[in-house]
């Protein structure tokens, strides 16, 4: 990953000194070379370079030399930065792999005056003030987590002094601290952030010692009540301990614990979280409410590179997914479960649609993948394009919802008889309905319609991806070495209650 | 959230803990002036994430 940072003075030189001693023409003359240039630049290091850039824009700077006017000033110096930084942005947006880092923001968030330090950039060129650093790191690693797929998935609440102020148990319905004034009004402005997010894919659970019944009927009653009992993806009110109903939760979600944030006002509790579960980022919160959102704004833990739609509809895909629970402990065995579920696949092709889906699946997906190997938008992409290779995706649906595109594989015809699974994977969300065999039957079937002998896989086993581990056992594969081999004379036996649409090239 | 001080990422980055990270990551930090620090703070950050980071720097 490659960051760039670079400063107006560099292109504009004494220019930016002296912005008014040209036309407006000018002005906007300049800030198409700059871009120009810039762009050039992108280009080149493009072509030079695997590694993805992150290029700042430019911080727009309090003082004009016109002052109170600056403003009146058609394509004044203002403008001019703020015209510029629109046009990087929107010229990046249509590059793949090239992102924009809002410089400006960070100086408008922490001050014009501690960023820039004059002493330190008249004597050594430094136009970061070095207390700012840490906080430039800190922003920057939005783009790491992105790019490494180590985004958070999953905020796991405490109700009492955390979504509303006072002691349910205690304090009584009418007398919690939830509503338009302050302190209530804290909360909401927390749980409204907390929507927010829980909008863009980012789950919601509750970890609380309560009586359940009075602190459900806040959540379902409650005027002020911004989150909604379907926000939450798993909801754990009782008198066991953090520790095992945060283990539960995870279970339940099938999401690991390191990608858990954990909120509590009570420092007891998240000692004990922290202690007995080092891997969940368990948060610090201040005694005073006003405080909370200011906190959860601060994390980037929650960056993500690309949004897909499946992000967007991951809350109520978890939903669903309680339902489907519910309906499995009501059915007699798992067959007749799997047979009553109703599931559709469909094979779906790549394209940019769905190129940003299939990269976050590898960077993502750990427990149900053969090979784990990562591959970004632009290897998707590039590997589409090879006739070598047959790259599809799989959108999993049932009778309770569309779980979206939860598994992809890469397939890479070595030669006319062989062919090698580069990457098979599924999502954990679909994890145990036989749409693994059901999608291997569709390579194998594809293998055989184009005269392949015999097929290539390997598992590679990580700390993660033990349920994967007998699959290609199960499947038929036999062990050579280092990989398994399916020879096509076999059989393979369709899975019967799953409808499998293929979409056409 | 409280931030630490960039002397206390120079003076981490100098004894990084060496043990097998989970994650591999280069960064390169290209810059038209000094950001002296920069590359120390985020290989500390990196670390903390069990992501094992190289830092270069140009400009």
């Amino acid at each position: 990953m490659t960051f760039l940072f670079l400063d107006l003075d560099t292109f504009l030189g004494n220019f930016s000194f002296t912005p008014y001693s040209n036309e407006n023409n000018s002005r906007k003359t300049y800030v198409k070379e700059i871009i120009d240039k810039i762009i050039n630049l992108i280009k080149i290091f493009k072509i030079n370079s695997n590694s993805k850039i992150v290029i700042s824009n430019f911080s727009i700077p309090k003082y004009s030399p016109y002052g109170i006017f600056e403003t009146k000033i058609n394509f004044g110096y203002h403008e001019m930065i703020k015209n510029l930084n629109l046009q990087l942005m929107q010229q990046i947006q249509e590059i793949d792999d090239v992102y924009l880092y809002d410089f400006n923001q960070f100086v408008h968030f922490h001050g014009e005056k501690n960023i820039i330090d004059r002493h330190k950039i008249l004597f050594g060129d430094i136009k970061i003030s070095l207390k700012y650093i840490p906080h430039l790191a800190t922003d920057l690693m939005g783009y790491v987590i992105g790019l490494l797929g180590l985004s958070k998935k999953c905020i796991v609440l405490d109700l009492d002094n955390t979504l509303w102020g006072g002691i349910i148990g205690e304090d009584g319905f009418n007398n919690i601290e939830l509503g338009p004034q302050s302190p209530g009004n804290a909360y909401v402005e927390f749980q409204r952030y907390l929507l927010a997010l829980n909008q863009r894919g980012i789950l919601l659970a509750i970890n609380s010692k309560n009586n359940s019944e009075d602190a459900i009927k806040v959540i379902q009653e409650h005027p002020y009540m911004i989150l909604k009992e379907e926000n939450f993806s798993c909801i754990k009110i009782n008198w066991n301990d953090k520790v095992s109903n945060m283990k539960e939760i995870s279970t339940e979600l099938n999401i690991d614990l390191d990608s858990f944030v954990f909120f509590d006002d009570d420092p007891v509790n998240r000692e004990f979280v922290k202690m007995a579960l080092p891997q969940v980022t368990t948060i610090d919160l201040p005694q005073d409410p006003v405080q909370y959102t200011t906190i959860l704004c601060s994390l980037n833990d929650f960056n993500a590179l690309t949004i897909t739609d499946e992000d967007l509809k991951r809350s109520k895909m978890y939903v669903e997914q309680q339902k489907r629970i519910e309906f499995q402990s009501n059915v007699l065995n798992l067959d007749d479960f799997l047979k009553q579920l109703e599931i559709k696949i469909t094979i779906k092709n790549v394209n940019e649609l769905t190129i940003p889906r299939i990269s976050q699946l590898t960077l993502k997906t750990n427990q149900f993948n053969l090979s784990t190997k990562r591959y970004q938008e632009d290897e998707i992409r590039k590997l589409a394009m090879d006739d070598m290779y047959v790259v599809r995706c799989i959108q999993v649906e049932d009778k309770f919802g569309d779980n979206g595109i939860t598994g992809a594989y890469v397939v890479r015809k070595d030669n006319q008889k062989e062919w090698t699974i580069d990457t098979f994977l599924l999502s954990c969300r679909v994890m145990g309905r036989e749409v693994e065999k059901e999608i291997m039957s569709n390579i194998i079937h594809q293998a055989k319609r184009e005269g392949v002998l015999k097929l290539k896989s390997q598992y590679i086993e990580t700390e993660k991806n033990v349920p994967c581990k007998n699959f290609l056992k199960d499947c038929g594969f036999q062990k050579k070495g280092n990989y398994w081999f399916f020879y096509l004379d076999d059989s393979f036996k369709n899975i019967d209650f799953i409808e499998v649409l293929t979409e056409s090239k | 959230m409280m931030e630490e001080s960039l002397s206390y990422f120079l003076k981490k980055s100098k004894h990084s803990d060496v043990k097998n990270f989970k994650k591999n990551l280069k960064i390169a930090l290209l810059s038209s002036f000094t950001i002296n620090g920069l590359a120390e703070t985020l290989q500390v950050k990196c670390n903390k994430k069990n992501i094992s980071c190289k830092t270069y720097l140009g400009g």
